[in-house]
């Protein structure tokens, strides 16, 4: 089996793991109100391991999927895929300038990450309440920067280390 | 040499490309929403996802029902297993009763009307609970094809849980009366029309009920029911007042209700069609 069509299959179970975890765990995981988002965490970790191009489809796949199952009762479906496509595809354009494949910059670009993707939802879709939606989302980033590395490490193992950090042989846009 | 600083951005023609499909698929999905379709992709993801869940979730209910003896005991599992049978029968019992009520019978003669012909509640299970914290949503394995339709109300034995946005063929999209886009017009029970407001949500149990006379005659204690205006039928137990006072302008009370569902931990609820 090829690098890459073993971290196609990884990335295709994944994502169904990751939206399993979050229906049926992230509300019995909250602490101190604070929920994980497995889906982000997933795709950013993911983008931190691929080229911009892919990072930006693969944050497409997960922002339609997480707003699928998210439900906003109102507008909100589309910013979430495009915040999360955005945001994906900037932390996979720095990829190769400055992550070095280092699991120690996992937690910072994960905690930013994910404060970039709720950042441009709220550009694109105003929240009702900004203070719970900002209480919120900082929680959420510190519990997916927390939960970073481990996932990170699993991630890189099962991934494999890539042999050049401008091809991972993934998505192939570029 | 240097590259193309045009050639260079062609590179990442994919961004703008996948950005305008995912604006596109929103409108898309917004509109679907307003006019009570279902999302055709919307759907797909929470149909297949639900399979699943819904399977993991009965696996684990499953294992802890069976398993539950090695650390209780045979006899102890026994007798939760009678008494959660009775329970769900009487659950069953209450909910036809809460329909019965709130489709305007008062409350202590909804027993005389259990043998009415209105249609049963559906059960169904929750498959995906406030999975995002920015939205107060569940999402239910029963849809279009258990008669759940936009704006069916849902409830559990304690109260009122919420009303369906979306619904697809085999699962639905609820709004919370936590979340701030649900609104349910209320009255106190004990006052009656006297002490009629409005409860919007605030992503907590503790819910504001705001709108209402300052004359009124509302207390902490009092339950608060639904009035039966919008799409909530009358007198679905919302929760009970935990505290009252005048708002800024001394014009009218607003009132805190602690709402009578547990939201945290719901497994199972019921659709009143």
């Amino acid at each position: 089996m090829t690098p890459s069509i073993r971290r196609g299959i990884i990335l295709t179970v994944a994502v169904p793991v990751m939206t399993l975890a979050q229906m049926l765990l992230a509300s019995s995981l909250t602490i101190f109100t604070a929920t994980p988002d497995f889906l982000l965490l997933l795709a950013l970790l993911a983008a931190m391991l691929m080229d911009a191009n892919s990072s930006a489809l693969f944050g497409f796949i997960s922002g339609t999927v997480y707003a699928s199952i998210s439900a906003p009762p109102e507008a909100g479906y589309g910013a979430i895929i495009v915040s999360w496509t955005i945001t994906c595809f900037l932390v996979g354009w720095l990829e190769s300038r400055i992550y070095q494949d280092n699991y120690i910059l996992a937690p910072p670009t994960i905690l930013i990450g994910t404060i970039v993707a709720g950042s441009l939802f709220f550009l694109f879709s105003p929240q009702i309440k900004p203070p719970h939606w900002i209480h919120a989302l900082v929680l959420t980033a510190v519990y997916n920067s927390v939960l970073s590395v481990p996932v990170f490490l699993i991630f890189r193992k099962l991934m494999g280390k890539p042999a050049s950090h401008t091809d991972l042989g993934i998505g192939g846009f570029s | 040499m240097i590259p193309d600083r045009n050639q260079s951005l062609m590179r990442f023609w994919p961004l703008p490309l996948l950005v305008m499909l995912g604006a596109m698929l929103g409108v898309w999905h917004d509109n679907n929403l307003q006019h009570g379709r279902p999302d055709t992709l919307s759907a797909l993801i929470t149909t297949v996802a639900s399979t699943p869940a819904t399977l993991l979730s009965s696996t684990s209910q499953w294992v802890d029902h069976k398993t539950s003896w090695i650390f209780h005991g045979y006899q102890i599992s026994r007798e939760n297993r009678r008494l959660k049978s009775e329970i769900a029968a009487l659950k069953q019992q209450n909910i036809q009763l809460q329909v019965e009520a709130s489709r305007g019978v008062r409350l202590s003669q909804a027993q005389k009307l259990y043998q009415s012909s209105s249609p049963p509640p559906v059960a169904a299970r929750v498959i995906s609970l406030r999975s995002d914290p920015d939205f107060d949503t569940i999402i239910i394995n029963r849809g279009t094809n258990s008669s759940i339709h936009k704006h069916s109300v849902v409830i559990t034995p304690n109260g009122l849980v919420g009303e369906v946005y979306e619904v697809s063929a085999n699962t639905a999209g609820v709004v919370l009366i936590t979340d701030p886009n649900g609104m349910v017009s209320a009255r106190d029970l004990r006052a009656g029309a006297h002490a009629v407001g409005m409860c919007k949500g605030d992503f907590s149990s503790l819910i504001p009920m705001v709108n209402i006379s300052a004359e009124s005659d509302i207390a902490p204690g009092d339950e608060v029911v639904t009035s039966g205006y919008g799409v909530y039928p009358p007198g679905i137990l919302i929760g009970k007042v935990l505290a009252v006072h005048l708002d800024r302008a001394q014009m009218e009370k607003v009132a805190t209700i602690q709402a009578a569902v547990h939201f945290s931990s719901l497994s199972e609820v019921y659709v009143i069609q």
